[in-house]
């Protein structure tokens, strides 16, 4: 600990509870700073959209991939490193020309963190919970989408055991990409399905 | 006010570039104690009992770090005095101690990797793919993830899972574990609200108790 450290007082009151209950539960022997720092700095540096981003781009290069994640897609991402907790059962839906999938979780806020990360504070408010399940065309609007009349939209609401992640369509005019490159047009919003992969566009 | 499924009255979605995992590092610690501090069952159940006002006022990890407060209370772990007391001389400029356990950071690191998965056994599952099924009208007292907005609806089985407890009792009473089949069910949005054209497709996963024959 630093003297910096020592001497910060907290600036808000979220920031003083938190410092004591960590307080309260390293006292008890409830909690030791080192497990809670290995969480932090997973979620920082290793666990993100880049790892679902690099699952779409092996499905969409390896066709016996893109099978195993469509059938176990908890499996699919072991074999690449990814899993554990909130993410030890998931399933991929699968966008196609008449299909459009999009994940929510009204109850609560599920999401499957080894591929996607922690869920971004829109995923995880009462606006999109709300109305994401009722009228789907006017949210993916506020996102820039809009599809066609003729596109089925799958709204998942991940209510119990199972985190889903959205499988998108490979955008035309990517035929001579590297899986790397294809990798890098798999945005977040994509997997959750608020977005499509477009090329010229940044991760 | 969590079962949010349908509630109208919200306004935009509103977006926000470059999202942090964590906006301020005491996010990140709630999520690290969260995910490594056992203070017994009920996370979402506690959030759940939120008064609704504050619910819908507070922020995300601000619903765990409640969660870990009442859990760690009810449970016996610690008291509301404890925290107080603590709150005190970290106001007063006490950094928060410190407890090194490498095992347990190892655990923690193991947590989020890929690992083994217990299997349940139940009785058959009572519905196969293709099934019409209604969802039931009485909801259990306590948590449930049956969200309300199906209540008495009508789908049709779309994918049947293997046995896991149902998470209604789990929560709501103290950890027991009670498994069950459940399932990924369709429903029609439109036989749920009156919807923009064309209507759209909502598939949620329900357990056994959740639903009835038609």
């Amino acid at each position: 600990m630093t003297e910096q450290h020592r001497h910060a007082r907290p600036k808000s009151p979220q920031e003083l509870r938190a410092a004591a209950l960590e307080t309260v539960l390293i006292e008890k022997g409830l909690a030791s700073t080192d497990a809670i720092d290995a969480v932090v700095d997973a979620f920082e540096h290793e666990i993100g959209p880049q790892n679902g981003a690099r699952m779409v781009a092996r499905a969409w290069v390896d066709p016996a991939y893109r099978e195993r994640l469509l059938r176990d897609a908890a499996g699919a991402a072991a074999e690449l490193g990814y899993g554990g907790s909130e993410g030890d059962h998931m399933r991929a839906v699968e966008n196609t020309p008449d299909v459009h999938n999009v994940i929510v979780c009204t109850l609560c806020s599920c999401y499957p963190w080894p591929v996607l990360g922690i869920p971004p504070v829109w995923y995880k408010s009462p606006p999109y919970r709300a109305r994401v399940v009722r009228e789907p065309r006017a949210v993916l609007a506020e996102f820039g989408l809009e599809l066609a009349d003729d596109v089925e939209i799958r709204v998942w609401d991940s209510s119990a055991e199972l985190r889903y992640i959205v499988l998108p369509m490979r955008p035309e005019g990517t035929e001579g990409m590297s899986e790397e490159e294809l990798a890098g047009l798999v945005t977040r919003d994509c997997m959750i399905g608020v977005a499509v992969p477009r090329v010229g566009a940044a991760a | 006010m969590h079962d949010l499924g349908g509630r109208q009255g919200f306004g935009r979605v509103e977006a926000e570039p470059d999202e942090p995992p964590f906006h301020q590092p005491w996010e990140g610690r709630v999520h690290g104690m969260s995910e490594t501090a056992d203070v017994g069952p009920g996370f979402r159940h506690a959030i759940e009992r939120m008064e609704p006002a504050a619910y819908l006022t507070t922020s995300y990890y601000e619903h765990w770090l409640e969660s870990i407060e009442t859990r760690g209370i009810e449970h016996g772990f610690f008291t509301r005095e404890d925290l107080a007391a603590a709150a005190e001389r970290i106001a007063a400029g006490e950094p928060v101690p410190q407890r090194s356990d490498p095992e347990a950071a190892r655990e923690a690191r193991a947590m989020l990797r890929p690992r083994p998965q217990s299997t349940y056994t139940a009785p058959a599952p009572r519905y196969g793919v293709g099934d019409t099924v209604t969802v039931v009208r009485v909801l259990p007292a306590g948590h449930t993830r049956c969200p309300g907005y199906l209540r008495g609806a009508q789908g049709v089985v779309e994918r049947v899972h293997a046995p896991m407890p149902l998470l209604d009792v789990y929560e709501s009473q103290d950890g027991l574990v009670r498994p069950e089949a459940w399932y990924t069910v369709a429903f029609p949005a439109g036989a749920l609200w009156e919807v923009e054209r064309p209507g759209h497709t909502i598939l949620v996963d329900l357990w056994e108790s959740h639903l009835e024959a038609t």
